[in-house]
């Protein structure tokens, strides 16, 4: 008797578990191999497919992002991909026209710069509203660029007395002649907030935004999607699409999928290695642009933070043996397919001024030989190359290990994970040579040079080579507080040269930036520095 | 047995702290600096310093850990680095997606796996045996990654049933639960084929046969009952290695689950958000273990008596050993 009721309880306990369980999935749990699974289901699958195909004309938008944004709070955005729904909510006084390059009026209707390149004078447009329903003032702007722009501290510490001049002007003066400030204000960081509400809720503002753009904040579901829908009163009309969903999708191979089977309709950042099967299918697009990130086999020109010295500080010879063993046009196919060709200057090739037809360094083994007994290595010789253990990285780090062993170089490569390599080598400036890619903000030199070949930024996460070059400050410098085109190109001309003829550093390649899309959206775009304009987009 | 529940809850307040201490000294001591992670590679010092300010990065490891286990026990569970919310209504977001997926995991594993043993082992050495051992076979090699993308590709991709993304509806969870739920049902298939096989050779066995108890009868009530104790047990493993699972399969398939979050924390060593993640997962399985123990007194009423002992040794001293024969 005892056994049975007990074995009574043990068949329900057992039965609810699984009923508890498989009410999940299914009505029968009677699936086997995962084609019966599948089986059970066909009916209503085939629902599933009607109700795509029925919908009569789509108008939304869900894009994938490789992870999950941090915030939407414009000024602590720290990764690119932040960047796309804080700029689709928020706005900044003046914009960069992704196609041409050019600096265009947005919330400020129209600008002064003074005579001699200091004061600034914006003035604000009327009637824009928040998505609250506030209206957008000149207080709003001076709040933002003193209390929220100025924590990036690195560029705005140059703006000072940010001022309200009247109800729709605001000025502010700066501490040196910088050609590129509109280009810094058009960025993330200078997206202009409601000083009203931001106050309520400084700290919520970034799961809870408030701007003037085209597109409004709906909600945020944790590790899952951000909604965003369509401003109804947007001063320069509602836009195309009628939402748009950031989704997670952190898989290349799942998000390629979700892409043909239109569960998404874009990702980003989509593998070089996907992009025939994508250009095959006449359902999906394949968006590319120049040069996203600049590439870069750098060398540490300094100390480590033990006081040794780097191999290569001040051992131009051994720099040059090896620049001149390595082949960049095999490098670009092993690493990037022949995605981009083989780079030069130190910069990407959409920076103001570029200078076309610079010679850089070329692939010269008998050179790198000779230059290798010059430096005192007649025998050969050692070092160690620190990566992290992304592909992007290792890739071409183990092209170059292959070519230097040509020439009897060889080359150990250590591949860290991320953190750990920030640390020693960004951090620390413990290693002597690595592979590090740099991405500019705005088409300007100065981007790129200003924090990595400085002097003066000698310091963790900044001029980690420790490029420490009169010639080469001077350069930067003047290229900065320049507003004359043939004295800028000049400077981009003389950077390129110092690095070329210094061999600080050799850049591989500018990696272009990529976006998978089903071919029915229209007005696609996606600029070097990752940024999209939604407005512009449609189905 | 009320009294022995509550010592194994008792008993993993220790486990807990133990596991979460070394999590916690793996992912402090090893190197990388969270704040640099989260803030990107080109951070300003100034912002940095006052990142790991804030993170408390800069305190003494022993003090930080003590810290943060005192204020578990408070049901504070620390704010997220990444994105400065607290972990515990994070976690509890989460926690659901993974339970359906790892439950449905055993579940269907258990459903598909156990009859599937049977079967094989009553109809030894028949075709459905030798399709069930190569079934299991292929199900234990195949790695759940790649079977997961084949399932996306051909379910979702050529056939259109399954979204490829998302939780909206139980249709997501369709894919994700078959494919974690392959290798599980595979040993959950052996494990009761041969547990099944051993029974049968019984003499007890060859002695109902022979009184001329019918043979569905015989099975279920003599073989299957002796043999059910290790096709528990293997479920009940099954759970943790379904945790395990879950952190591959919720990435392939896109659930925002655990797994996926334990993934994204590690990134950026989020502290807070990994050793809690992990202390989750370990009270889950805990739990789990503990389900199954008791399940295990029902089947085998022998073992229940080892859990009441200490009281009953006191009044009755022999009566275990009376039950026992």
């Amino acid at each position: 008797m005892r056994i049975r009721k007990s074995f009574i309880i043990i068949i329900t306990v057992l039965l609810s578990i699984f009923l508890l369980a498989s009410c999940n999935k299914k009505a029968e749990p009677a699936a086997t191999a995962p084609e019966k699974a599948a089986e059970t289901t066909a009916e209503t699958a085939g629902e599933t497919s009607e109700e795509i195909s029925a919908e009569p004309k789509k108008d939304t938008l869900v894009i994938a992002l490789p992870s999950e944004p941090v915030t939407l709070h414009p000024s602590t955005a720290a990764e690119r991909i932040t960047y796309l729904p804080v700029h689709a909510i928020h706005e900044t006084l003046v914009t960069e026209n992704y196609t041409t390059g050019e600096i265009e009026p947005r919330l400020a209707e129209s600008w002064e710069i003074s005579e001699d390149g200091l004061k600034y004078t914006f003035k604000i447009r009327q009637g824009i509203k928040f998505h609250n329903g506030d209206p957008l003032t000149a207080d709003d702007v001076v709040y933002t660029l003193n209390e929220i722009s100025s924590k990036i501290v690195d560029v705005y510490g140059l703006i000072k007395n940010v001022t309200k001049v009247d109800e729709n002007t605001v000025s502010f003066e700066m501490e040196y002649q910088f050609s590129p400030i509109l280009y810094l204000l058009s960025n993330t960081q200078s997206c202009i907030v409601d000083q009203e509400y931001y106050e309520k809720d400084p700290e919520g503002y970034g799961r809870n935004p408030n701007g003037t753009g085209p597109f409004k904040f709906k909600s945020w579901l944790s590790g899952e999607n951000i909604v965003l829908e369509r401003n109804e009163d947007y001063w320069r009309g509602p836009a195309p699409l009628a939402s748009i969903t950031f989704k997670v999708v952190p898989e290349e191979a799942t998000k390629l999928i979700a892409l043909e089977s239109g569960d998404i309709d874009a990702y980003i950042q989509a593998s070089l290695t996907n992009k025939p099967i994508v250009e095959e299918n006449s359902e999906l697009k394949w968006i590319e642009t120049s040069a996203g990130q600049v590439f870069t086999l750098a060398f540490n020109n300094g100390t480590h933070s033990d006081g040794t010295k780097s191999v290569f500080a001040d051992n131009k010879a051994l720099r040059e043996a090896i620049v001149f063993a390595i082949d960049k046009n095999e490098i670009v196919s092993l690493a990037i397919d022949d995605a981009a060709p083989p780079l030069y200057t130190p910069f990407p090739t959409f920076i103001q001024n570029y200078p076309a037809n610079f010679e850089g360094n070329l692939y010269n083994v008998e050179k790198a030989k000779e230059k290798l007994i010059e430096a005192g290595y007649p025998d050969g010789f050692k070092f160690t190359m620190k990566t992290t253990s992304q592909p992007i990285y290792a890739k071409p780090a183990e092209a170059i290990q292959g070519q230097l062993a040509k020439i009897g170089i060889e080359m150990e490569l250590i591949q860290m994970e991320r953190g750990t390599y920030l640390q020693e080598v960004y951090q620390n400036f413990d290693y002597d040579a690595t592979i590090w890619a740099v991405s500019c903000d705005y088409p300007d030199m100065d981007s790129g040079a200003y924090k990595r070949f400085y002097s003066g930024n000698i310091a963790p996460g900044k001029n980690y080579m420790q490029i420490n070059d009169p010639a080469m400050d001077e350069a930067i410098m003047i290229n900065r507080s320049s507003q004359d085109p043939a004295e800028k190109a000049a400077q981009v001309l003389k950077v390129s040269e110092i690095i070329r003829d210094e061999v600080y550093a050799l850049p591989l390649y500018a990696s272009p930036n990529t976006m998978a899309v089903r071919s029915d959206l229209k007005g696609v775009n996606i600029n070097y520095g990752m940024m999209i304009d939604f407005y512009l987009w449609s189905r | 047995m009320f009294k022995f529940i509550l010592k194994r809850l008792l008993l993993m307040i220790p486990v807990i702290i133990g596991i979460s201490f070394v999590i916690f000294a793996i992912v402090s001591l090893t190197p990388g600096d969270p704040a640099q992670l989260i803030l990107g590679a080109d951070a300003d010092p100034v912002l940095l310093q006052a990142k790991r300010e804030e993170f408390g990065l800069n305190d003494n490891f022993f003090m930080r850990y003590i810290k943060y286990i005192t204020g578990v026990f408070r049901g504070d569970f620390g704010k997220s680095y990444r994105t400065g919310l607290p972990v515990l209504g994070e976690l509890l977001l989460r926690l659901p997606h993974t339970t359906i997926i790892a439950l449905g995991g055993i579940g269907l594993s258990v459903v598909v796996g156990v009859p599937l043993g049977m079967i094989s082992a009553i109809k030894q050495y028949s075709f459905i045996d030798y399709f069930a051992r190569t079934l299991a076979l292929l199900l234990t090699a195949i790695p759940v990654f790649w079977l997961g993308l084949l399932m996306l590709l051909f379910f979702v991709l050529k056939l259109r049933w399954f979204p490829a993304t998302g939780t909206g509806s139980w249709r997501n969870y369709v894919l994700p639960v078959v494919a974690l739920a392959a290798s599980a049902t595979a040993t959950q298939t052996r494990t009761t084929r041969s547990a099944m096989l051993e029974a049968i050779r019984q003499d007890y066995v060859r002695t109902a046969r022979a009184k001329g108890i019918s043979e569905p009868k015989i099975m279920f009530k003599h073989v299957l009952k002796n043999s059910i104790l290790p096709v528990i047990t293997i479920a009940g493993m099954n759970v943790g290695v379904q945790m395990g699972g879950t952190v591959v399969i919720e990435n392939v398939f896109n659930i925002p689950g655990m797994g996926n979050m334990l993934i994204n924390s590690v990134r950026v060593k989020d502290i807070p958000m990994i050793v809690s993640t992990i202390i989750m997962v370990a009270f889950f399985i805990g739990v789990m273990n503990l389900i199954v123990d008791i399940i295990y007194t029902f089947v085998d009423p022998r073992l229940k008596t080892q859990y009441v002992t200490v009281k009953k040794k006191k009044d009755q001293p022999l009566i275990p050993a009376q039950e026992k024969i």
